[in-house]
């Protein structure tokens, strides 16, 4: 059947605007609900105005490739924790996921804001694969975080923990 | 959780960056439920939490409960014994967490020893140095200076008070010999040191379990368990070695009939798909005796449940795990009629032992959620997979 893609167009923060085929768009539960509010209004654009034109881009291209796929239960977010846990990021996302830290962050940000569940576990699980083997200072810069402890604060942590460290 | 939610970490921004491709004023930070989200991906990975504890005092904050919920007190020791280097095996995380020398001095900003104490939800003990449990009145020196002789001088530190008020459960595993002060393990130490185990003083468990990964038996009356640990105690879990299944003093009549379990609600024994199948005779005469004197405790056989002897027929074999758990029930009845148990003793007893096929428990989560981690009976999964595979290629 040569039935007409129905899609949606979506607005980022720099007012570029993409014209996204719903299934696509809807792997995003926050857009998907927003198209449910808008019911049958075709042609309105729905604003986003936490996500940048080149980070949807990037986005979109996963959920693309995931359009298939059966959407995660609405309810079923923190009960799967152990499946989320144990689970490895596939293989296609691996590589889509290979970007700038920066770009890594802002598609984290993006993901949360539009409720992209699985892809906010791949960011995350990235994010954690980065912090792997890394000094705190290291992890400083990653994170962005300044040091608050007085050089004796975290002499006595260090010690406190070291046994974990083996 | 709300997309827009953003709660920012409190600490500022770097000003003193030199790394201009990514200037901190460009880059933006992660939410804090971002960053727990992140920090709980890796909440069995210790070495990295570890790392993650002194990034900063948020950092710290979200860290220390992972780090310190699952506690050895110290996974290295068995190795370092088996390998004669006795001085290594004196260190551990507990001398420098308990030792006044720590205590107050460093306090500041809450970031006390004793906060990462009050994490401790499940608290594994192996044996470990006696000097660790003794107080600062110096009981150490009641023992033979020659015990403590190679230790290294870090850990006969004088130590504080223990206090672990929030342990639910407490295990005992890899215990030598049954015991938990392993100066009692030298070579040439005759006489035993009974000295009360001050770690199990401070705790109050709601669980224990006992893990018997060698071919050993497990006798709490050897290491001096305070009595008062029953007072807390409803469940005992016994993760069974290939020995006997039973193997264990509390089960066995004389032993038993000396505690006062009445705290008790259940006992479970388990025998992980990893061990060969071995139901002895002798196991189900030790039920059938701590049955007698303990009736109201419930008893869980998690089992695989494989081929045993029909009664009383040994050429014959049991092989279905469902009729091989209605057999062990009837081996059950005949023993206690032997016994001479009234018929409805022995009703009222059979209805409180419960067996339980090992796949099925493990599907069942409120069984074992207080007392297991998920990643250890992932792995259980795996070699029950792997059995089966080779039951069906055989």
């Amino acid at each position: 059947m040569a039935e007409k893609k129905q899609t949606v167009i979506l607005q980022t923060s720099d007012d570029e605007q993409f014209t996204v085929e719903k299934v696509v768009a809807e792997r995003s539960a926050m857009i998907k609900s927003m198209m449910e509010d808008l019911g049958d209004q075709e042609g309105q654009a729905i604003p986003l105005p936490n996500v940048s034109s080149s980070v949807l881009t990037k986005i979109l291209e996963y959920c693309d490739h995931h359009k298939t796929e059966p959407l995660p239960a609405p309810d079923a977010n923190d009960a799967d924790d152990s499946r989320r846990k144990t689970s490895e990021i596939g293989e296609w996302d691996s590589r889509w996921i290979q970007v700038d830290q920066e770009m890594l962050f802002e598609i984290i940000l993006a993901a949360n804001y539009l409720d992209i569940k699985p892809l906010l576990d791949v960011g995350c699980k990235t994010v954690a694969n980065m912090i792997k083997g890394k000094t705190p200072e290291e992890i400083r810069k990653l994170f962005n975080i300044t040091n608050d402890f007085t050089p004796e604060e975290e002499e006595q942590i260090r010690k406190e923990n070291e046994w974990a460290e083996e | 959780m709300s997309p827009g939610h953003s709660n920012e970490p409190a600490s500022t921004a770097d000003t003193k960056n030199e790394d201009s491709s990514s200037s901190p004023s460009n880059r933006r930070r992660l939410p804090l439920e971002l960053v727990h989200r992140i920090i709980h991906l890796l909440k069995n990975d210790k070495p990295n939490l570890s790392s993650l504890a002194r990034v900063s005092k948020q950092f710290h904050q979200i860290v220390i409960p992972h780090l310190w919920k699952h506690f050895d007190i110290d996974p290295q020791m068995r190795y370092a014994i088996f390998n004669g280097k006795y001085a290594a095996a004196a260190t551990g995380p507990l001398p420098y967490a308990f030792s006044e020398d720590n205590n107050n001095k460093h306090d500041c900003n809450g970031l006390s020893s004793q906060q990462s104490l009050n994490q401790i939800h499940y608290l594994s003990i192996s044996y470990h140095p006696y000097s660790w449990c003794t107080d600062t009145s110096g009981s150490v020196s009641k023992c033979d200076p020659e015990l403590f002789l190679d230790q290294e001088p870090g850990s006969s530190l004088p130590l504080k008070p223990v206090s672990l008020p929030n342990v639910e459960v407490l295990e005992f595993h890899s215990l030598r010999y049954g015991q938990l002060h392993h100066e009692l393990l030298w070579p040439g130490q005759q006489s035993r040191v009974h000295g009360e185990c001050r770690l199990l003083q401070a705790v109050k468990p709601r669980h224990i379990v006992v893990r018997r990964l060698l071919h050993e038996s497990f006798f709490f009356n050897d290491i001096n368990i305070p009595q008062s640990i029953w007072h807390h105690t409803q469940t005992l879990t016994i993760i069974n070695s290939p020995s006997s299944l039973f193997d264990c003093d509390i089960l066995k009549p004389f032993f038993g009939s000396q505690l006062d379990l009445s705290g008790l609600d259940s006992i479970v024994c388990i025998r992980p798909p990893f061990e060969p199948f071995n139901f002895a005779m002798l196991d189900v005469l030790s039920l059938c005796q701590f049955l007698d004197t303990h009736g109201s405790i419930h008893i869980t056989i998690v089992d695989t449940f494989g081929p045993i002897p029909r009664w009383g027929r040994q050429d014959q074999l049991v092989v279905e795990p469902e009729d091989v758990q209605a057999e062990l029930r009837k081996w059950l009845r005949r023993i206690m009629e032997d016994m001479s148990w009234k018929r409805d003793k022995i009703e009222a007893r059979l209805i409180n032992v419960e067996f339980v096929r090992l796949d099925k428990w493990m599907e069942q989560r409120s069984r074992w959620s207080d007392t297991f981690q998920e990643e250890e009976l992932e792995s259980w999964k795996g070699a029950l997979d792997n059995k089966k595979e080779e039951g069906e290629s055989g």
